[in-house]
């Protein structure tokens, strides 16, 4: 492989995001602060001398010569390992993925950049970039919704397509984190719109304010989205996203099924990825078998008319366990958004108010699928 | 037995009711616990009658049961205990229709309607600190203004940079510049214009609660991390432990974004020191022959809904000590959400005989017994 660029007294940096530690005289230790990843590695006192020295300033050949280390070829070997790691970064490199960003945005998303060129092999400027560039499409602006939505504002991405019927109400207050008490009577979609303006004036939204049913025509929303997600729970989150699951897989895109709804108060919802990941139809047969004998029945008639406006059965929880579902589903979609790797996801899990640990149900993709299955 | 004849019950709707020959699930939908009995479906099926208006005599009579009062007032009163049936003794006031989530939520944890209602009560009328307004603090304190928190005392003495906006919620473009104690204060009343706010604006550090009237508060929730998160929760314990005053140390900050840290009931569960005594137990190795390399360029990354799932957790803890819940489980735990995992590890940590802040001959043991 031929860098000439690398060979020709090259500068590099270490990653902002490590530290490096000396154990003895011979090893040395690279510790990702963010992910707590490790590198360890034997070395001669020579080699430490030189990562030591590494300051972003000085071409490699200039430490070396300093140092007295004239075997080059080697040096060479070993700093193309450190940059495969992500443990050195070339400058030349960086300055050009820099250029990427306009400087404002590379001061607002600083720490973001950072935590980025942390974890991942490619820059966080890259990075950083992927998420300016999609457009997300989002199926309901309920509790969890909204709050993904302004996350992922928060984080860059810069064009929504916003689908909801509903009007804010007086208790919005304790389910939606964009709320305003003036908001009360405007309709969800266009409140929504303002706050995200209001987190980042570059945001652009497209509004539908409509219910979808069976037949609606959602098909150019989704072509021209890069990720969908899909929080609609009624009739039933399972019924909508067999809709919409469909046309992402036939349209290949990705789809994030949000957990947080009625029931699954602090489940993590799934990311569905064609081919890649098990489809909505996969899970909907996986769920019909598991829950073949269950005849759940509700005392519906003692619903209090209150609750009967939204929802068929009292259902109760609390800001900060919708916040842990929204939370997730973003954890799993910018990395998502960066990496292009699904595989990192582990589908539907769930989190109790009363224990802290996931349960994860693991469900595998159906091979007799009749969306995503071999036949 | 605490159910008696003239009260009245109520199957609570999000509870589902599961029958299978004679083998009867109560689901609790909510917070997914169940509770199974050996029971007929057509006994099961008699309890979708208890609406929460008649009495259980008029409920026994209408089922033709009045001669079995006897036997049917223990099983009622184990499905009471047990939260499945509810006890209809006060009406809930106005703010149901602001909180029905949050009512029914405590619905899970309670008896009656009017334990429902003491512990709304409870919630509202706390004042709740909140030291830091971060990627953490911002969120944590929405979260609890959202489910009924009314009373905040905000601590910070920055003011809100474009870099924030990524990661802390409740900040707009329009507040750079502004101190972040004011901006945030004008969106908590921007979603309750009945929200009570004070704020101090200076940095948690020594001789911070030398130099500032607190006041009374219920719950102090510690996100500040300048310097570390330990310097500045000892100086909150220090605080907290001689007034008696539950603390949580917030997680999500620098180095150790992924932490979620613990509860401290005073007196009752592992103490900051008792923590700090197992952690070095637990942290003793050799560390003379480690140097740490200069990185010259060291800058700390941040994964803004790291963060905000950190807030999360101890929002919901902050919520149970507020509302009197004993289900805690950030009590004598911390724990990381491992990204590589994405799940959660947690280490639980014992109080301590020989803590010097809670032993018994610690500093504020005698305090917290009197």
């Amino acid at each position: 492989m031929d860098k000439p660029n690398q060979r020709n007294n090259a500068i590099y940096e270490i990653n902002p995001a490590i530290d490096v530690y000396a154990i003895g005289d011979d090893v040395l230790e690279f510790y990702f602060i963010n992910n707590r990843r490790r590198v360890t590695l034997q070395v001669s006192p020579q080699v430490i001398e030189l990562v030591a020295n590494i300051d972003g300033k000085n071409g490699i050949d200039d430490l070396c010569k300093n140092l007295g280390i004239d075997d080059m070829d080697n040096v060479q070997v070993f700093v193309d390992y450190l940059v495969s790691q992500a443990i050195l970064l070339l400058l030349a490199e960086q300055e050009k993925e820099k250029s990427m960003l306009a400087p404002k945005d590379i001061e607002r998303y600083d720490r973001q950049i950072g935590y980025f060129t942390s974890l991942y092999t490619q820059s966080g400027y890259r990075a950083q970039l992927a998420i300016q560039e999609q457009t997300v499409l989002i199926f309901g602006n309920g509790a969890i919704g909204s709050g993904i939505a302004m996350q992922l504002a928060m984080s860059g991405v810069r064009h929504f397509i916003l689908v909801d019927k509903d009007i804010v109400t007086c208790d919005s207050l304790e389910r939606h984190f964009f709320f305003r008490e003036t908001d009360i009577g405007r309709d969800k979609c266009e409140a929504m719109a303002d706050c995200l303006k209001r987190i980042d004036d570059q945001v652009h939204c497209e509004l539908h304010n409509m219910i979808i049913d069976y037949d609606t025509d959602v098909d150019s929303w989704i072509e021209q989205s890069t990720f969908v997600v899909n929080t609609l729970d009624e009739p039933y989150i399972g019924l909508t996203s067999m809709k919409i699951g469909r046309i992402c897989y036939a349209l290949r895109k990705p789809l994030y099924v949000a957990g947080g709804f009625d029931a699954h108060l602090m489940s993590t919802g799934e990311l569905i990825v064609p081919d890649e990941t098990p489809c909505v139809d996969c899970y909907t047969s996986y769920f019909q078998k598991a829950l073949r004998n269950w005849n759940p029945q509700y005392n519906t008639p003692a619903v209090s008319e209150l609750h009967q406006a939204n929802d068929q059965f009292e259902v109760g929880g609390l800001a900060s366990m919708s916040l842990f579902s929204i939370s997730y589903a973003v954890i799993i979609i910018l990395s998502y958004m960066v990496t292009g790797d699904a595989h990192y996801s582990q589908g539907r899990g769930e989190l109790l108010f009363d224990q802290l640990h996931i349960d994860y149900l693991n469900v595998q993709k159906n091979p007799y699928c009749h969306v995503c299955g071999n036949q | 037995m605490s159910v008696e004849i003239n009260d009245r019950l109520k199957l609570r709707p999000s509870v589902a009711v599961v029958s299978n020959g004679d083998v009867t699930e109560f689901f609790l939908s909510d917070i997914r616990k169940t509770i199974v009995l050996r029971m007929q479906e057509e006994v099961a099926q008699l309890l979708f009658g208890l609406d929460g208006n008649k009495s259980i005599a008029d409920f026994l009579e209408v089922n033709g049961l009045s001669g079995q009062t006897d036997e049917v007032l223990p099983l009622l009163d184990f499905l009471n205990e047990n939260c499945v049936l509810l006890k209809m003794d006060q009406d809930y006031g106005k703010d149901y229709n602001r909180y029905p989530r949050v009512y029914s939520l405590l619905e899970n944890y309670s008896q009656s309607q009017g334990q429902v209602n003491e512990r709304i009560k409870k919630v509202q009328g706390a004042r709740v600190m909140i030291i830091g307004l971060g990627s953490v603090g911002t969120w944590v304190a929405q979260s609890l203004l959202m489910s009924g928190v009314k009373h905040f005392l905000l601590v910070d003495a920055d003011r809100v940079e474009l870099s924030n906006l990524h990661r802390q919620c409740g900040l707009t473009e329009a507040s750079i510049g502004e101190l972040k104690t004011e901006a945030f204060t004008k969106r908590l009343l921007e979603m309750d214009s009945e929200v009570q706010t004070e704020s101090i604006v200076d940095w948690l550090n020594e001789g911070f609660f030398e130099r500032h009237e607190i006041g009374h508060v219920d719950l102090i929730i510690n996100c500040a991390d300048k310097p570390t998160v330990d310097e500045t929760s000892y100086i909150v314990g220090k605080y907290a432990m001689p007034h008696g005053i539950p603390h949580i140390v917030g997680g999500g900050y620098n180095l150790h974004q992924s932490l979620v840290g613990q509860v401290v009931i005073p007196g009752k569960t592992a103490c900051l020191e008792c923590f700090r005594m197992n952690l070095d137990d637990l942290n003793e190795i050799d560390t003379s022959n480690i140097r740490k390399l200069e990185n010259k360029n060291r800058r700390i990354g941040s994964f803004p809904p790291l963060s905000a799932l950190s807030s999360a957790i101890t929002a919901n803890e902050a919520f149970k000590v507020l509302a009197g819940l004993d289900n805690l489980v950030m009590a004598g735990q911390r724990t990381e959400f491992l990204l590589r995992k994405l799940n959660f590890a947690n280490v639980e940590m014992q109080r301590r005989h020989d803590c010097k802040w809670c032993g018994y001959e610690g500093e504020y043991y005698q305090l917290q017994r009197n």
